[in-house]
Order: structure tokens, then C-alpha cells, then sequence
């Protein structure tokens, strides 16, 4: 095996010596307790193509990091040698207001971009906690999406464009600039949620949207999920001008109590209308107006969870989802937070038997056709389990991508579903 | 003796009755919207994915390759088999196999026409949103192998983003499922890549398909202005101030000439260009941005401005839009259709430079486009049985997609890349992004097989194989093959 | 390889009108034959291909070729539809007219013109054939054939004949009050034999409305069978009789309550484009030329005041809504009347396979076009079907008897004659 000190020697020649370092103990860079032999910050994307290079010529695996805030996605490291941080690529490359379309490098925090295209009045509808650390590369490799789906889409449909580097150090690009093309295959949708296994990504387009002018919270407090789920969708049905709805739930053995907040976003009249047809639907009393102050608490933004000792994402149909939060909420009382309009559902626990929590809460799922990724747990659980739970049906297909984007085995190799 | 042993083979599997290979029925499956042809060997009609499964198991067995075919009203040539083979038809896999409203999402076979999806839905106020405008006609097996766009992609975006998971049938004749109906599945998007794929990965044999709640209220608005460059300014002017209608959609002199005697629809001899703009949410929205588009069109000198609010009423404002492309059968025997996408702010100078390519090559143009997206659709008439038009008409179709890629645009928005313009792709993509899509193409092990020619520049082309079958259907007379 | 084309230069569709088509397939869904069997060669755009592909010599009218063209219902559907303007009814026209001139037609299609020619065309044979049919029809013989399963379904379509025929030719009808318009009306040849009430109510409603009526003496069949079956000279002959027929008079109208024969004389302009001598009164004649439905609608027609208790729906004969485009006139008609509820027909534009004598040479089609019309009349409910044409009457009447649903097939004409009459007998 190739001494740690040669590879920082190796590195250093390809981006100078002060942006290749070993790993310390800085948490920084430690991925499910492994800590890398050696930190590498290229600055431009040549850098991360060399880096690449290098790392397939020796047979160093290396997993791409932006600001490190997904860290906890995916399954085990087989192997760990190279921290490839992006956080020195981070320049918007282009953005043409009157076009309505970004492109910028993979290492720019999500608030970064956001507060520079606000000042057009334009965002990109990302929707993930921790935006001041998380970067748009790591965001697009975990595929992270929030209650704003049905109303903005998801990253897959607002990301036009990936400029990604190879496993064996090409620079290449899917997709373009424009908003609409067919032209190739889109890649770009097989990278989103790649995370970080058959490429590098460094640069993305994206559509951006006119900030709304008029947004504001409703939170209702409910006494069920179901009629909470119900709500939602005769909210939807009517074509509300709704940002997003989330439903939280937390408790304990004795009760627990829902709170269905409802974002409202677009022009005056639309907004003040809609305000009065879901304070109108609720039940009187329970409706609380949160005013333009939105999503205060982090109840919502589902930073609480970061301190969760088992964490998992469902994905059931929305039909389902109220009967799916009734049979997990029995499952050692956890917190909920939920999408109504997606099926989408993310239950934390705490100071639980992971293992076994873990296993009823898969059967859970199974018994209403839901998919169960575990977000977080302690390295330890993640030894003795797949993530991603069973592999898809498409598991060989998969693998055979895996195979040919990454024949080396060096892109974050073991993370992806079925330890890809 | 080969081509014998293929059909009694696919005949075993699929049926005698529905596998053809007489000269005449093959004949028919030889063309699609396009200008291209190319002969298949056979051409079988599967009713489910395991009559797919084997047809594709008995081609690959014989080494020849296997195209699959819709309605055949694509635009780039996608259905035409280039290299001969085997044509696998979806027209009998037509069943909507399940609605389910509260979920918002349907299952449907391949062969499922795009607009009865919308009309099954429609009792539930639900609707499926691509909208290409051969909708009555396209199926969605089509739609996704091309992901097809249309007049309302612009706000709800392409066939992509309203599928949510595909049963296909690979190269090695596995019938298998990507995504599904939950919102998340994990693993890699396969569905993502499939869609738009130009049936070079897969066959697709049952979708699932996301549906949208109609909107409480439409407005669309009809503006007339004396040129084109007055109506692309305002295009730019209501993407520039944020506003992203449903549909925003520009029809030229040219295309008024062809459509009006067909529709009737009162467009002024002497108008230039006329904007077709949709806005719609709730009626507050709707009604609030209506406003605001014609007041934008008012400001940059429309001469008229008509809106329509019932669906009678947009109705007739969409006939002439709707029909558009098939009008232009009546100004010129042939016609070729072009599918670039600019930056919408560089509308104004690229479509200048078409009327200027047109003029210079002496063809007559029509522009007809999705000028929200900047998807422009120039349709050059011409008459193919003159002596070196089409040549003509494709060395223009060249220079007019280098116009769009050097403004930063694409090749193609919603159309597919296809045959023709397969050595554009060299144009918008270096050679290592080609190697690393053909490393997707790799992993498919769908390298020969699916449809080849098109897509990716290969060395033999449509037209040798489709005059080498025509010329020995000539020589043999009727029953060479039977 | 220097093969002759297998068109003769004479009937040979023109160039002009198969170039027509940029096969971006919009008919297809609009055509019954391909929504029934997802064949290209089985709809308009792949028949005009091999249309084309024949006329270019690339290939022979082969059994399967003919095959293709034959079970093309001739329905125009299409037509009506294709946003290029494809006058697709006369390319079929023509090319079955080259295959039969070729000398290389199938015997089928020989035997077939012959019928036309030496039977339909010929009153004396034709009212003796009626005869027969009378007779297999109340001698119980097709009531026990149609329910032999074995017979059941040959029979099915077999034309029957039964009521009073209608055989008077002059002045037919003079108006109560002032005489407001001089019509002539075609009597055809089936309708008079299958639909005599047919003509009795037209005459009476249209005598009704100011009109006296006449039936000019030497009319012939409008030759629209021989003409879809390629017998163009056969057709021919009959036009230019009928034109002198009905041109002996100044006619403001000439009233044809066939959809079948309305759309073939208006269209006598085209069948005899190179006819120096007849031309331009064949287009004077097609000018003049009225469904019965359409120029009531355009007097307009006195409206009916009786009740008339029935749901009522309406299949669009083919010739009548895609050949004449007439889709509005016979339902204005319809929802006139006192009393009647209107159920539109799904799918009411789709042929109902009777497309002539389509019934008796592709029966299997028929019988399957007829049988999934069958269930969207069941589900209109409807006791009452009206349509515009003597074929469709027919088929629809079979498919009543087949499919055992209570109700009765009328012409439109028929209804609002009712209507008047009830409004007279009891005022």
C-alpha cells in the first residue's frame, strides 16, 4: 500500500501544497467514524480531474464532500483514502436573469446562491435544512428534497445541466444550459442521488423561479393524521396556492400531538384566499396563523434530527401514509415528520435499541408497500445492515452502471444501495 | 434461408397472425413523420411484455436488431429502422391498467394514446400534463422514448417529469421494474435515463404516470402583432420579469397563411406574428397575470389582443396553433421540421438568422414554436421530388442548428436526435461526454441491439438499407420474402 | 427493374393528391379500421402508402394489398380530420379504379362491379332482388337464420327489405299555401325499395316547409357504390344522366335524403373533372345538391310543436358528417322537437360498418364496428336512433336484431314528419 505521506506529496503537486493535508481529528471529514488518510481541495475543475487520475492510477478510493452535512447518508465505506472536498469550488458561473437559468460549481452553499440570486428576485426552489453549510454538489449527490416537491419540483426536474468528473478523470458534461433538451442521454437524472458513486459532480444548471411575493405560514393543530392526511388533499384538490405542506407529530405512549403547517406562497389575492379556505377547512379554534414568519421553530426543518439515533426516510403512497404514521407511531413513540402530498415521511428515534427498532420498522414499511432508507444511525447498526434495506428490482442493472462508471471501485465505494 | 427461420421463430412465440413480413405490410412501417425510411425485416405486435420479452430474445438469437414502434408520429425519425431488423409494435399493448385518482398516478401500457389517458382521468378533474401536438394521436410508449414536450411542457415541464417508473424489457430479454409509484425508490433514477433514451436502452412496456388536478381557472390570451421581432421582445419581456405562463407559443406569417383557410381562425393577412399565451391557477392568479401579460403585449404595440376564458372559447383561440404542423402540408408537398432550443433571450437575432439561412437557401419557412422555452420548430417547405432538395433542405437544417448550439442552445428540445442529427451531438458534447453515455448504453448491454443508428453517429445510414430492401422488393416482385 | 405501373395512366390518383399527405398521422385514431386491429396498413395513412408505392411501380395489387384496400370503410373520417387537406376519399376511389382497370384485380372485386353495374344500376333487376329479400324476410326465413348460431353471424348483415316501396316519380307534393321554393328530389335506388316511408315523410316535410316537390322521370342511381368500388365509368354514366335528369328543370334545390347519394352528386364536379362536355353543369348540379337535413336547417324549417316522447340519439352517417361535413343540421333538427331528450352517441362519428356493401364483402369488420357501436347505444339509453342514410339504417336495424335491444331505427327526416303530424292531427 502506497505510504500516506507519497500520496500527500502526489496530491500537492497537483494542487499545491497547502490544499492537500492529512485528516487530524477534525470531524470534518470523518464518515461513519472512518477518517481519511489524506484531505485534497482542488480549485478548479482540472484539479479534480488530476486528483481523480491519480486516485484511479494507485487504487485510492475517495469520496466527494461539500459541506459535509449528508455525511451520515448511505452505508458503510469499504474503504476510505482520499477526502475530496469541493468547498474551493464555488463560483457562480453564469446567470442570465432574463433567461431564468444559474449555473454554478458543485462547492457553493445552498444559502450562498441563494441570497445572490434574491438579489433578482429569482431563487432555485432547494428545500433542505442546514443550507448555510450544505453545498449544491452535495444536495444534488443525496438527492435531498423537501415538502416543496409537489409545488416546485424536485431536483431531478429544476437541474438542467451536471458537469461531472470521472472516476478516471475526464471532465464531462449532461445536459446544457437550456431549459428544455432532449439531446443524449440524460445523465443528469442518474447522477442526482448517485451519491458521490460514479462521479464527481462540480458544476450544475439550474431553472430558477421568481421569488414569490406574498408568502405566509398557516400551522393547524389537529388531533389525528388522518384528518390531517384528508385536509391536505382536499387542500390540494382545490389548486390552493400552497409552497408546501408538512405534518409534524410528536408524543409519547400517552398521546401525541399534530401539527399540519401549510406554507402559502404566490400573488395577494391567491394567498389571502387560500389563508381563508384552510383556515375555513380546519376546525376553528385549532387554526393558528404564523404570519410571514416562516417555519420559526426548527419543529419543521428537520434539523432536530441531527441528533437522532435512528433515523429513517418512508416513502409510501399518500392513500397510505395515515395508516403507515399509525402503526409507526405505536413503534416506541418517535418523531414524525411528514409529507401529505408526497407519501414522503422521515421518523426519528431516540435512545432506542437500533437493531430491533430498525427490523419492526422495515416490516412496517413492507406491509404498506413503503420504501425504508435508514438516514442515520451509529456506524456500528450500519455494520450489520443494508440502508437502503432490500435491493431494488433493478439491483442488476444497477450494478452494472456501478460496474461501468466505476470499474476501480474508487467513487465512494460500499455506500450506494446493495454496497455499491 | 436467415430471414425465413426469424419469422417462423417470432411466429412460435408471437402468434402467425401477428407477425408481418410480406413486402406490403412491411412497407407501411418503413416511414414515420419524418423524411427518413428504413425496410424492417418483420414487424410483430406483442399484446404483453413477455411477447416483447421474446421477440427481442429471438432477434438478438438471429443478430438482428430491434426497433420499437408507437404510433409512429414521431419527428426524428425514432420508429424507422435504420438497420432493418425486427419492428416491435405497441399499437395491441393499449390498456390503461389502472387509475388510481387518490394517488394522483396511472399504469398504462406503452401503446396507451396520450390524450385518452387525459380523458379517462378527466371524470376525476385529474389530467396527464405533456401535451405534444400530436396528442389525439401519439402513444405514451412514444412519449417516453422521446420525452416528448408540447405547448404546456414550458410550466409542468417534458414526459420526464411525469413519469415516475417504467417495466421495460432489456437487451437480454429480462422483463424488470425502475422506480415505481412511491415517491421515492432508492437506487439509481433508471427511469430518468430511459425516458428520452430514443429506445436505445430498453423497450418500455408499462408506465407509470403522475396526474395533475386541473387548474380552477385558464385564461388564454391571443396577440397579434406586425412582426416577429415585436412579439419575441415580448416574450423575453414576461420571462424577464418572472412570469412563466403554461404555455407561450409563436406562430409566424408563414404558418398563419398555411393554417388559416384550414381553421378559419380570423389571423390578420398582414400580421407578422401572433403569441399564443396561457396563465392559469387559481382564478385569483390567473386572472391577476392575465392582466399583466396583456398589459405587456399593450406596451410593446400588439394590434389586437383576444382572450378567451371558456373552454369553447380557448378552444378556438388553440385550433390554429393545434393543427398548425399539418396545415403545412398544404403549402408544400414535403416539409422538414426542426427542433432547436436557444437561451430565450437570444430569440430576437436566432430567428433572424433562420429567416436569413431560409432566404439564402430559397426555401419558404414557417415558424411555429414554444417560444416560452425557446424551442424553436422552424418547418422548411420543399418538394421532394425535385432533384436534390432534400439534400438541400438537410444542409439548411445544419446550418440552422449551429445557429442554436453557437447561442448556447441544444439540438433538440423535445424531438429526439434520432437519425439526421446524430453528427450534431458532436457539436454540444466532447467526445468524452459521448464515451461516458455510451457507458450507460454499455450497462443496458444494449450496445446493438435497440435501435441503432440513431442517437450516436454510426457508419451505415437509413437510406442504403431502405433502397437496398426497395430495390429488392423491385426486382423480386411481391413475394420475395413471403 | 422496368416493371409497367400498376395503374393505367387514366385513373391513376394524382400525384398532386398523394403528395398531399406528410403522414404525421393524425387520422389514425379517427379511423375505425385501425383502432380495431393497431395495423398501419389498416388506416388511411398506410393505405395511401401503398397507394403510392403501387403508382410508383415499386409494388403489385397483390391479394394483400387489395386485402388492405378493401377493408378501408371509405367512412372519410379521415379526411375530415387531417389538418393537410389529403382528399383521401378520392385517392381510394382511384386506386381501386387502377387495380380494377389493371386487368390484375381480384375476381372479387370483378363480381363486385358487376353486381353494381348489372344490378344496382338496373331498377327492373334491382326491384325483382328486393322482391327476394321481401320474401326472406317474411317467410320467417331470416328470423330462423338469425338464430341458428351457426348462420347467426353470416346472416347478420344480409340485407332486408320490408314496408312500402316508394314508386312515384312528378310532382310528388304541392304546399298548402304558397308555393315558396321548386325542389327536386333524388329518389335513388335502394331507398325507395328498403325506405319508401323514408320518402313519404321527406316529401311531407318539405311540403310543409313551401316546397313543391319533384321527382324528375329519368333519374338513375347516383353511381356512388360503383364510384367507391373503382367502376368509374360506370359511375360516370350514371352522373351525366342524372345531371341531364335534373338539369332539365331550374330547381332550387335538388333534395337528397341519402347521405351516400347527397356527397357523390356534390362531388359529380370531381368524378368528371376531365369531362369537357358535362363539367360545368355537373358543377352547376353539385351546387344545387342539398342534404334535406341542411337546407331545412338553412330556411329555416317550421319548428314542431307536438310532443314527442323519446330518448333519441343520432349516429352521424359518414357521408353525411365527414364527406358533406354536416354535423350540426340533422341534430338542430333533432332537439326541436317537443319532448324529445337528446343523448349524444359516443364515438357517433365512428361508421358503423355498413359503408355500402362493406357489410356483405368484410363481414368479420362489420360485425365487429357494429357490435362495439351496439354497446355505446346501449349505453345512451336511447329508444330512438336516428341517422341519414339507408345503409346505416339497415346495419343499425341488424344490430338492433342481434344485439336483442328494444328501440327503432329512423332517418332524422322521419321524426320531425311525426312531430308535424301528431301537431295536425290534433289541432
Amino acid at each position: 500500500m502506497i505510504a500516506q505521506a507519497t500520496i500527500l506529496d502526489d496530491l500537492s503537486a497537483i494542487v499545491g501544497g497547502e490544499h492537500a493535508y492529512p485528516a487530524d481529528e477534525s470531524q470534518r471529514f470523518v464518515v461513519d467514524g472512518m477518517t481519511p488518510r489524506a484531505v485534497v481541495e482542488p480549485g478548479s475543475y482540472e484539479e479534480v480531474a488530476g486528483v481523480m487520475r491519480y486516485a484511479s492510477e494507485q487504487g485510492l478510493a475517495a469520496i466527494p464532500l461539500g459541506g459535509g452535512t449528508k455525511r451520515h447518508i448511505g452505508n458503510l465505506p469499504s474503504r476510505y483514502d482520499l477526502a475530496l472536498s469541493l468547498s474551493h469550488i464555488h463560483q457562480i458561473i453564469e446567470h442570465e436573469p432574463a433567461d431564468l437559468t444559474v449555473t454554478c460549481q458543485a462547492g457553493i452553499s445552498v444559502a450562498e446562491l441563494d441570497r445572490r440570486l434574491r438579489v433578482h428576485g429569482q431563487r432555485v426552489p432547494f428545500d433542505v435544512s442546514h443550507g448555510q453549510q450544505a453545498s449544491v454538489g452535495g444536495v444534488l449527490a443525496a438527492n435531498t428534497n423537501g415538502p416543496s416537491r409537489p409545488a416546485y419540483g424536485a431536483l431531478r426536474d429544476f437541474t438542467i445541466g451536471i458537469r461531472m468528473v470521472t472516476g478516471d478523470g475526464r471532465i464531462t458534461r449532461a445536459g446544457g444550459k437550456v431549459v428544455k433538451n432532449v439531446a443524449g442521454f440524460d445523465l443528469c437524472k442518474l447522477y442526482i442521488g448517485s451519491l458521490g458513486t460514479l462521479g464527481v459532480i462540480v458544476e450544475a444548471t439550474f431553472k430558477v423561479m421568481p421569488v414569490a411575493r406574498l408568502e405566509r405560514s398557516v400551522l393547524l393543530s389537529l388531533d389525528t393524521p388522518g384528518g390531517a392526511c384528508a385536509l391536505s388533499a382536499e387542500l390540494h384538490r382545490r389548486g390552493l396556492a400552497l409552497s408546501h405542506v408538512q405534518l409534524s407529530g410528536r408524543g409519547d405512549a400517552t398521546g401525541y400531538s399534530w401539527l399540519l403547517e401549510t406554507r402559502l406562497a404566490g400573488s395577494e389575492g391567491a394567498v389571502e384566499r387560500s389563508e381563508n379556505e384552510v383556515v375555513g377547512l380546519a376546525p376553528g379554534s385549532h387554526a393558528q396563523p404564523a404570519g410571514s414568519d416562516v417555519s420559526s421553530t426548527d419543529r419543521f426543518s428537520g434539523e432536530h434530527f441531527d441528533d437522532s439515533s435512528l433515523l429513517c426516510r418512508f416513502s409510501t403512497l399518500p392513500s397510505r401514509l395515515a395508516a403507515f404514521i399509525g402503526a409507526v407511531q405505536r413503534l416506541e413513540s418517535p418523531d414524525i415528520l411528514a409529507e401529505p402530498a408526497t407519501g414522503i415521511l422521515r421518523v426519528s428515534w431516540h435512545e432506542i435499541d437500533g437493531a430491533t427498532v430498525l427490523e419492526r420498522a422495515r416490516q412496517i414499511a413492507a406491509s404498506h408497500s413503503a420504501t425504508a432508507v435508514v438516514e442515520r444511525c451509529p456506524p456500528e447498526l450500519k455494520q450489520h445492515i443494508d440502508v437502503f434495506g432490500d435491493p431494488p428490482p433493478a439491483f442488476q442493472l444497477m450494478r452494472s452502471v456501478k460496474q461501468q462508471f466505476d470499474p476501480k471501485g474508487i467513487l465512494s465505494p460500499g455506500r450506494f444501495v446493495g454496497r455499491l | 434461408m436467415k430471414r425465413s427461420s426469424l419469422i417462423r421463430d417470432l411466429q412460435g412465440a408471437i402468434g402467425r397472425r401477428w407477425v408481418l413480413h410480406a413486402p406490403e405490410d412491411l412497407l407501411v412501417y418503413e416511414y414515420d413523420a419524418t423524411i427518413d425510411r428504413g425496410l424492417p425485416e418483420a414487424v410483430v405486435l406483442p399484446d404483453d411484455a413477455e411477447g416483447v420479452a421474446s421477440a427481442v430474445c429471438i432477434a438478438s438469437n438471429h443478430g438482428v436488431p430491434v426497433t420499437a414502434r408507437g404510433a409512429g408520429t414521431g419527428l426524428s425519425g425514432g420508429a424507422i429502422p435504420c438497420e432493418g431488423g425486427v419492428v416491435i409494435v405497441t399499437t395491441r399493448m393499449n390498456r390503461i391498467l389502472e387509475l388510481d385518482p387518490e394517488n394522483r398516478i396511472a399504469v398504462v401500457e406503452p401503446g396507451v394514446i396520450n390524450l385518452d389517458i387525459s380523458r379517462s382521468t378527466a371524470p376525476y378533474g385529474l389530467y396527464y400534463a405533456p401535451d405534444p401536438s400530436s396528442q389525439k394521436a401519439c402513444s405514451i410508449g412514444g412519449n417516453v422514448a422521446e420525452n416528448a414536450g408540447g405547448p404546456h411542457c414550458l410550466r409542468y415541464g417534458t414526459t420526464t417529469n411525469h413519469v415516475l417508473g417504467l417495466e421495460i424489457v432489456t437487451a437480454d430479454g429480462v422483463v424488470v421494474w425502475l422506480g415505481g409509484k412511491t415517491a421515492d425508490t432508492p437506487g439509481y433514477d433508471l427511469t430518468g435515463v430511459v425516458v428520452g433514451s430514443e429506445g436505445t436502452l430498453a423497450i418500455v412496456t408499462k408506465v407509470i404516470v403522475r396526474l395533475l388536478h386541473k387548474p380552477e381557472a385558464t385564461v388564454t390570451l391571443l396577440a397579434i402583432f406586425d412582426t416577429v421581432t415585436q412579439a419575441s421582445r415580448v416574450v423575453s419581456s414576461i420571462i424577464g420579469k418572472g412570469m412563466v405562463p403554461a404555455a407561450l407559443e409563436m406562430m409566424d406569417k408563414n404558418t398563419m397563411d398555411a393554417v388559416e383557410p384550414f381553421v378559419h381562425a380570423g389571423y390578420p393577412p398582414d400580421a407578422g406574428a401572433v403569441l399564443l399565451i396561457e396563465v392559469e391557477g387559481l382564478k385569483e392568479d390567473a386572472q391577476e397575470q392575465a392582466d399583466a401579460v396583456a398589459s405587456i403585449c399593450r406596451e410593446l404595440e400588439a394590434r389586437e389582443i383576444r382572450i378567451g376564458l371558456s373552454q369553447e372559447d380557448r378552444d378556438r383561440l388553440w385550433a390554429g396553433r393545434k393543427g398548425a404542423l399539418g396545415a403545412l402540408g398544404r403549402l408544400a408537398p414535403s416539409y422538414y421540421i426542426l427542433d432547436g432550443v436557444i437561451p430565450r433571450t437570444r430569440l430576437p437575432t436566432v430567428l433572424d438568422g433562420v429567416y436569413e439561412a431560409c432566404d439564402r437557401f430559397g426555401f419558404r419557412v414557417a415558424n411555429v414554436f414554444h417560444a416560452g422555452d425557446g424551442n424553436l420548430h422552424p418547418n422548411v417547405m420543399f418538394d421532394e421530388r425535385v432533384q436534390g432538395a432534400t439534400k438541400k433542405v438537410l444542409d439548411l437544417g445544419e446550418e440552422i442548428m449551429r445557429l442554436c448550439v453557437d447561442a448556447g442552445g441544444s439540438i433538440t428540445g423535445e424531438h429526439g436526435v434520432g437519425y439526421e442529427k446524430r453528427n450534431y451531438m458532436s457539436w454540444i458534447f466532447s467526445p468524452d461526454d459521448l464515451e461516458v453515455m455510451s457507458r450507460l448504453k454499455a450497462a443496458f448491454g444494449a450496445s446493438e441491439i435497440f435501435n441503432p443508428g440513431k442517437v450516436f453517429p454510426t457508419s451505415k445510414g437509413c437510406g442504403e438499407v431502405s433502397s437496398r430492401m426497395r430495390a429488392a422488393i423491385a426486382r423480386v416482385g411481391a413475394d420475395a420474402f413471403v | 427493374m422496368g416493371k409497367q405501373p400498376a395503374f393505367t395512366k387514366r385513373f391513376a390518383p394524382s400525384e398532386a393528391d398523394l403528395a398531399q399527405c406528410v403522414r404525421c398521422g393524425l387520422c389514425l385514431q379517427h379511423c375505425p379500421t385501425y383502432v380495431a386491429t393497431g395495423l398501419e396498413a389498416e388506416s388511411p395513412r398506410g393505405r395511401l402508402y401503398l397507394i403510392k408505392a403501387m403508382s410508383e411501380g415499386l409494388i403489385e395489387p397483390t391479394v394483400n394489398v387489395t386485402g388492405h384496400m378493401d377493408r378501408c370503410l371509405q367512412c372519410r373520417n379521415c379526411e375530415a380530420v387531417c389538418p393537410s387537406g389529403v382528399p383521401y376519399g378520392r385517392i381510394m376511389e382511384h386506386g381501386r379504379a387502377h387495380v380494377l382497370h389493371t386487368g390484375r384485380a381480384p375476381f372479387a372485386w370483378r363480381l363486385r362491379a358487376l353486381f353494381l353495374r348489372e344490378v344496382i344500376a338496373r331498377p327492373g333487376r334491382l326491384a325483382l332482388l328486393a322482391s327476394a329479400l321481401r320474401v326472406y324476410r317474411a317467410s320467417g326465413l331470416r328470423a330462423l337464420a338469425e338464430r341458428t348460431p351457426m348462420l347467426r353471424d353470416r346472416v347478420a348483415l344480409a340485407p332486408t327489405i320490408a314496408g312500402k316501396e316508394f314508386k312515384r316519380r312528378g310532382v310528388l307534393a304541392r304546399p298548402k299555401g304558397a308555393t315558396k321554393y321548386r325542389v327536386a328530389l333524388l329518389t335513388g335506388c335502394i331507398m325507395p325499395l328498403a325506405y319508401g316511408r323514408v320518402h313519404a315523410a321527406t316529401v311531407r316535410v318539405l311540403a310543409r316547409n313551401g316546397c313543391e316537390v319533384i321527382a324528375p322521370a329519368t333519374q338513375v342511381c347516383c353511381g356512388a357504390l360503383h364510384g367507391h368500388n373503382g367502376d368509374l365509368p360506370t359511375a360516370i354514366e350514371l352522373a351525366r344522366r342524372n345531371i341531364d335528369a335534373f338539369l332539365a328543370e331550374d330547381f332550387d334545390a335538388v333534395i337528397v335524403n341519402s347521405a351516400g347519394c347527397g356527397s357523390a352528386i356534390k362531388e359529380y364536379g370531381q368524378l368528371l373533372a376531365e369531362d369537357g362536355e358535362y363539367l360545368d353543369r355537373a358543377r352547376l348540379l353539385a351546387s344545387r345538391v342539398r342534404d334535406v337535413t341542411e337546407f331545412l336547417a338553412s330556411l329555416p324549417f317550421e319548428p314542431p310543436k307536438r310532443l314527442l316522447d323519446a330518448r333519441v340519439t343520432y349516429q352521424d352517417s359518414c357521408h353525411l358528417g365527414h364527406a358533406q361535413r354536416i354535423t350540426r343540421a340533422p341534430r338542430e333538427i333533432i332537439a326541436s322537437i317537443p319532448g324529445v331528450r337528446f343523448i349524444e352517441l359516443p364515438h357517433g362519428d365512428r361508421c358503423c360498418g355498413s359503408a355500402g356493401v362493406y357489410g356483405l364483402t368484410q363481414g368479420d369488420m362489420s360485425l365487429r364496428l357494429l357490435d362495439e357501436k351496439m354497446r355505446y347505444i346501449r349505453e345512451t339509453g336511447a329508444d330512438v336512433i336516428a341517422t341519414a342514410n339507408p345503409g346505416c339504417m339497415t346495419q343499425l336495424e341488424a344490430g338492433l336484431r342481434r344485439h336483442g335491444v328494444n328501440g327503432r331505427v329512423v332517418h332524422v327526416i322521419e321524426l320531425l314528419d311525426e312531430s308535424y303530424r301528431r301537431a295536425t292531427a290534433h289541432v
